[in-house]
């Protein structure tokens, strides 16, 4: 960044937002950097670096889930997540977002605040019900990842606020989850990415689910249709196909010269039956 | 405008002259830490790898002010230039196994190496291979290189 005048190292989370607020429009808060670092921006000369203020931890909370602080590298989240148990899906995003080495540097914060369309922790994220965290100067406010990604998430945090971390639900008794991304090379963006959650009553049949695609256009999104489709009835290959047609009916696809919408829309049919029946089998009900 | 960055490189104190917009890539290099090598300035090809407190990193996509008190290990810590001097054993196995043709991803190649033997002394070839991703190499095709992770193992077990 050519045009940047200062680089604040904050040592608290009040001393970063006071720095934002010092600087307003001028100033824009650093977390992992991998995208940041190539901005060209003329508007912006001076970074405020989060790496000092804390924010790291990743721990259980009450009911069984976890938080994850804005800094928690990928690589971090997916040794807690290994070590201690919690949402598959969200272990399987973590440590497929990029080579071993940018997981080493992507932050959950910055994956979820400078969303992009192949970002793989809003889809798991989106999935799971989690809810961030929003801290300005004059308080929190909590906002769910659903209202968050509905929009470019730079449009709900105001100015010099920001996100400092998310709370993900625990899945619960008789329940699994599962992620996969179609890339053309592991290291590649992806062309479609799919989330999914299942959780069986006593009986075996789904209590509930949910369902979210990323990576078929700009912002991941939850698919009710494909969810809907499977509550109620009992884990199989038949029920999760046309869960996954639904699906592909109810996404928002755009062509770009990685994939067409055609063939998005048959990864968006194919990945979100597997991965209902996936996450099926690992809550316990076989498809 | 011009700052000046007081960090650890490769063991010893040492200030980075650099700007805030300056990625650590450019630092490193324009201070003469010439080990830490420029190849696609978008956190893709692994040849500027740096480890910072440990932790391998794409010295393209940091910010050299970030780096104030950080611990920062180039390639050329595994260097041992002294005449007749055995060279390290993680860059032993890169020549041995041919995993060396023109060289320029070796350094960072040989960093991710031994963040996995320090981690991990002996590695199955799926772990080696893991290791190495997020490191391009446009001449061997990296078999040999796998293997030279392989043989490092081998190599620094045996003293």
């Amino acid at each position: 960044m050519p045009e940047l005048s200062a680089f604040l190292r904050p040592r608290s989370l009040q001393e970063a937002l006071d720095l934002l607020a010092e600087h307003g429009e001028r100033a824009r808060p650093l977390a992992g950097g991998t995208t940041l670092v190539f901005s060209k921006s003329s508007r912006v000369d001076t970074l405020v670096d989060l790496r000092g203020v804390g924010l790291a931890e990743v721990a259980a909370a009450d009911g069984g889930g976890v938080t994850v602080g804005a800094m928690t590298s990928m690589t971090e989240l997916a040794r807690y997540l290994r070590a201690n148990g919690g949402p598959q899906v969200l272990l399987e995003a973590a440590s497929t977002a990029g080579t071993q080495i940018l997981q080493n540097q992507i932050t959950l914060g910055g994956n979820c605040v400078q969303v992009y369309a192949w970002s793989d922790l809003p889809v798991a994220l989106l999935c799971l019900g989690g809810v961030f965290t929003l801290q300005g100067k004059d308080g929190a406010r909590e906002v769910a990842a659903e209202a968050l990604f509905a929009r470019a998430p730079v449009r709900t945090l105001q100015p010099g606020e920001l996100l400092t971390g998310v709370a993900v639900p625990a899945e619960g008794e008789g329940a699994g989850s599962a992620y996969q991304k179609f890339t053309r090379t592991d290291a590649d963006h992806s062309l479609c990415s799919v989330a999914a959650r299942v959780a069986l009553d006593g009986d075996g049949n789904i209590a509930d689910a949910a369902v979210a695609v990323g990576a078929v256009r700009g912002l991941p999104q939850l698919l009710a249709p494909a969810a809907d489709a499977v509550r109620g009835k009992a884990p199989g290959a038949a029920v999760f196909d046309e869960a996954g047609a639904l699906a592909a009916k109810a996404a928002k696809i755009t062509a770009d010269y990685r994939a067409t919408a055609g063939y998005r829309q048959q990864l968006v049919a194919t990945m979100v039956s597997d991965m209902l029946g996936e996450a099926a089998q690992r809550a316990g009900g076989g498809s | 405008m011009s700052i000046t960055v007081k960090c650890i490189i490769d063991g010893a104190p040492a200030a980075l002259t650099t700007t805030p917009g300056q990625t650590l890539l450019d630092a490193l290099r324009d201070n003469g830490h010439l080990a830490v090598k420029r190849g696609c300035e978008q956190g893709t090809c692994g040849s500027c790898v740096v480890l910072v407190d440990g932790v391998p990193l794409y010295a393209c996509l940091l910010f050299a002010a970030g780096m104030e008190g950080r611990d920062v290990t180039t390639g050329a810590a595994l260097d041992r230039p002294g005449v007749g001097e055995k060279p390290h054993p993680i860059i032993a196995a890169f020549v041995e196994e041919a995993g060396v043709q023109c060289g320029y991803c070796v350094p960072g190649m040989a960093l991710s190496t031994q963040v996995l033997l320090a981690e991990n002394p002996s590695p199955t070839e799926q772990e080696a291979r893991r290791a190495l991703d997020g490191h391009l190499c446009r001449c061997t095709g990296y078999v040999k290189q796998i293997k030279a992770v392989l043989r490092a193992a081998e190599l620094l077990k045996e003293g």
